[in-house]
């Protein structure tokens, strides 16, 4: 796969463990499918959540809606969102394609066996060696 | 008052001619020019140049000068930033100046996206800073108040909130404390900022500094809607944008009508909003099946009940009405009831004279007064709190402000304002005439009603039959009509003697034990109608959000229908019949976002004030008043429930002196029989022979008491 393919979406961690979204929604601003939906909710001392002021209480990403262009990672002040390379959402219900933040937040799940390149010895792509 | 002669301005090329003394800025902009400002804002008084955002170049001037302080004089030439680059360049480093301890953490401040800071750096700003040291840095966030949170790390010291604590709403709760780099606001010695008027200053601030914290992070500027309404909450009747996100209301904002309010709103309207999302919401209709329990029952069921009761009552109905209700769900249940099933008794909310009509002016009439009478018993914030600050206006513009309506001055003055506040306002018609305030441009009367739409109610109750009340004996059925009515000792007393009991009301808890069947009611942001404000000014209400249940018309069309009443569903034909009787055929289209007081009208006869009873009693008259920080709406605010009234007592400066009291000091209130441990304040604005005891403490005291300590 090309390095730079935009799949599914990645929300990211401080080293520190605390999120790196601040729930700002510049990527729901960004968005032109408008997929996004942030609600955000203040941090306190007991239940700290991201590093700044405020977190994201909600984070959805409607995956069945979003074109995968990449603005929200553009958009985001904190290099908490990232485009990665899965690209296998096929689900049999269209909620399911609703990705919530913990969704987001973790590591992509290996479904489907095609995908994974350690079982299968699937030739590898000519640039993939290069890089 | 004459209109100062017109001088020619040049700027940047432009001839512009304005009124001699009108501020640069808005001569700039009559020009189509604009210059940049934080701190300047008209309405807090006279400008003071803290911010250097609107630095010109003035010829014959040596150096660069703040246009908000100077006014238009005959030949001025002026270039801004867009023409000369003197001009720009200063523009660039007051903001790279103001930006030094500014933080850069516009995606985590409330005011991202709608804030002037921001627009400005964008527009006339650096690109960039040069910036290398640590920002300052301050303890945040502070709660002022449970209702505002200030972040100091974000403060420009444009002074737009103490200015405004200052000169408008003055309180003088909010100072600036220290000097240079470490100057901060604050409230004197961090009390918490406690004034009726205080949410004002999240709106004025241009930066995020002082946010709301009921909206603290709720909503992004671009994932909202602003809705055009009308407050609901006092009979001022200010215009205000609600905000919603997700469809629901997250905020107030005012939207300045400068006839009514000039922008400013108390914290009541600001902040009373989140009552609509109370827990004891009531969103299914409730019957009782014992003594104090119910059960939910379906819309269709609750209408068959109602059906039945109205049936079974045969005429013996009395309506309670709270005033909170539009002009068109109070004309539908009047119908129904007075066209329907010829029921005509009512319990109307305290109610404006119709003859009030011929001395309508606007409310800013009062700031350009000469003298302004205050009448009445109650004190005027608690009642119409933006008329206060209308008072304050008029007394800094030098008007006298006083408590009698007596004395030569006043009759002989051209820019006389009566304003009655309290109950006996049946007076205030003919006192008016007295004074010949109808041929006075300039003057005006002003009842304050204790409801925001009482008018309004009084209006369509009248308009949908004619016949006289029988005021039936036992009463067969009791309808209660909103909050307010519920809330009402009289009505409850009623209730006791009614066979049964139809309540419409949006909250549970009062509800339980004495109803027999409670419909859900709504709020004023979830409705389509008008107000009547105090003026006689109709304003249009729009729905912010959707109620649980449906609204008042709906149900009461279809209820209409088993009594063959022919009445729509849709507020636009219903007031297309009411204006039809009651406000000369005024289209429903035309009431507006901005809506204009409709002329005074020739009233022929002034009635005759019955002459007011004084009920004899010994010892010192109770004006027992409903604290504006009180109400169905306010309980149901956590954030607003610092602002209520403490247990206290008002007396006058001179009874305090005979009785030996002192402010602060406690004392007992008696009468008949019962003993009420209140705190005394000495009032100067009082009467001798007379206290003064907010509602929710005079619990069972009569009309006289007596004050010992």
């Amino acid at each position: 796969m090309y390095p730079r393919f935009r799949g599914r979406h990645r929300l990211w961690r401080h080293e520190n463990g605390l999120e790196k979204c601040v729930g700002c929604s510049l990527c729901a601003a960004a968005c032109p499918a408008d997929c996004i939906r942030v609600v955000a909710e203040e941090n306190t001392a007991e239940d700290r959540v991201s590093a700044g002021e405020r977190y994201a209480r909600i984070y959805e990403i409607n995956l069945s809606r979003c074109i995968f262009c990449g603005y929200c990672e553009l958009a985001c002040p904190f290099d908490a969102i990232t485009l990665e390379n899965e690209f296998e959402l096929s689900e049999y219900s269209r909620d399911d394609l609703i990705y919530t933040k913990d969704m987001l937040l973790a590591e992509p799940i290996k479904r489907v066996p095609v995908a994974d390149r350690d079982l299968y010895d699937t030739p590898i792509p000519a640039y993939k060696g290069r890089s | 008052m004459s209109t100062p002669e017109p001088v020619t301005v040049t700027i940047d090329g432009r001839d512009v001619q304005v009124p001699k003394g009108t501020g640069l800025v808005e001569t700039a902009l009559a020009a189509g020019i604009e210059i940049p400002v934080f701190c300047y804002e008209p309405r807090l008084g006279p400008a003071i140049g803290a911010c250097r955002m609107c630095l010109v170049e003035v010829e014959g001037m040596p150096k660069v000068q703040a246009a908000c302080v100077l006014s238009a004089q005959d030949g001025m030439v002026v270039s801004t930033a867009q023409s000369s680059s003197e001009a720009a360049e200063a523009q660039n480093a007051t903001l790279e100046f103001i930006l030094v301890n500014h933080p850069l953490d516009c995606p985590v401040c409330d005011k991202g996206g709608e804030c002037p800071l921001q627009d400005l750096t964008f527009r006339w700003g650096p690109g960039a800073s040069r910036m290398e040291f640590p920002k300052r840095t301050f303890e945040k966030p502070i709660p002022i108040s449970p209702t505002i949170a200030l972040d100091r790390e974000r403060c420009i010291l444009c002074y737009r909130c103490t200015r405004f604590s200052e000169a408008v709403a003055e309180d003088g709760q909010l100072i600036a404390e220290n000097r240079g780099a470490a100057s901060v606001i604050a409230t004197f010695q961090d009390e918490p900022y406690r004034a009726p008027f205080s949410g004002n200053i999240i709106e004025l601030c241009p930066v995020g500094a002082l946010t709301s914290t009921q909206y603290r992070f709720e909503a992004r500027p671009w994932e909202i809607q602003n809705v055009p309404t009308v407050c609901g909450m006092c009979p001022v009747g200010c215009n205000i944008h609600a905000t919603t996100r997700e469809g629901k209301v997250k905020r107030i904002l005012s939207r300045n009508h400068p006839e009514i309010d000039q922008g400013w709103l108390c914290d009541k309207g600001r902040f009373a909003y989140a009552h609509v999302r109370a827990r004891d919401r009531i969103a299914d209709p409730l019957k009782r099946i014992g003594p104090r329990r119910y059960e939910d029952v379906s819309w269709d069921d609750a209408l068959d009940e109602v059906e039945r009761m109205l049936r079974n009552a045969g005429g013996r109905i009395v309506t309670a009405l709270s005033g909170s209700e539009t002009v068109e769900s109070a004309y539908a249940l009047a119908k129904l009831l007075r066209q329907g099933l010829g029921a005509h008794s009512a319990v109307l909310p305290e109610e404006v004279e119709p003859a009030l009509d011929a001395f309508r002016a606007p409310l800013a009439t009062i700031g350009d007064a000469e003298i302004v009478v205050v009448l009445g018993d109650e004190p005027v914030v608690e009642r119409a709190p933006i008329v206060d600050l209308w008072i304050r206006a008029a007394r800094r513009n030098g008007a006298q402000v006083l408590a009698s309506a007596d004395g030569e001055r006043v009759r002989s003055s051209e820019r006389v304002v009566l304003i009655w506040s309290g109950p006996g306002g049946e007076a205030l018609p003919a006192l008016a005439a007295g004074l010949g305030i109808a041929d006075k441009p300039g003057s005006a009367a002003f009842h304050l009603p204790q409801t925001a739409n009482g008018r309004g109610v009084a209006d369509a109750w009248a308009a949908a039959g004619d016949a006289d009340p029988e005021n039936p004996e036992p009463i067969g059925l009791l309808i209660v009509s909103g909050d307010e009515a519920v809330a009402n000792p009289a009505v409850r007393a009623m209730a006791e003697q009614a066979e049964s009991v139809l309540a419409i009301s949006m909250f549970r808890t009062p509800l339980i034990g004495w109803t027999d069947l409670v419909l859900p009611g709504t709020s004023y942001l979830e409705r389509d109608g008008t107000y009547v404000n105090l003026e006689g000014r109709l304003q249009r209400l729009r729905r912010a959000v959707i109620p649980p249940g449906p609204d008042e018309l709906a149900w009461l069309a279809k209820l209409a229908e088993r009594f063959d009443v022919e009445l729509s569903p849709y507020p636009s034909q219903v007031f297309a019949e009411i204006s039809a009787i009651a406000y000369g055929g005024l289209d429903y289209g035309l009431v507006g976002e901005h809506a204009s007081l409709p002329p005074p009208v020739e009233v022929g006869d002034v009635p005759k004030p019955k002459a007011a009873e004084t009920a004899p009693g010994q010892g010192l008259r109770l004006i027992p008043y409903r604290p504006l920080f009180s109400g169905p709406a306010v309980e149901r605010v956590p954030q607003l429930h610092f602002q209520r009234p403490g247990p206290e007592v008002e007396l006058s400066p001179d009874d305090a002196q005979r009785l030996g009291v002192s402010s602060g000091q406690q004392v007992h209130v008696r009468s008949n029989g019962t003993s009420v441990e209140l705190r005394a304040r000495v009032s100067r604005d009082l009467a001798p022979g007379a206290v003064r005891v907010p509602a929710p403490h005079a619990a069972d005291l009569g009309t006289h008491v007596e004050v010992s300590t």
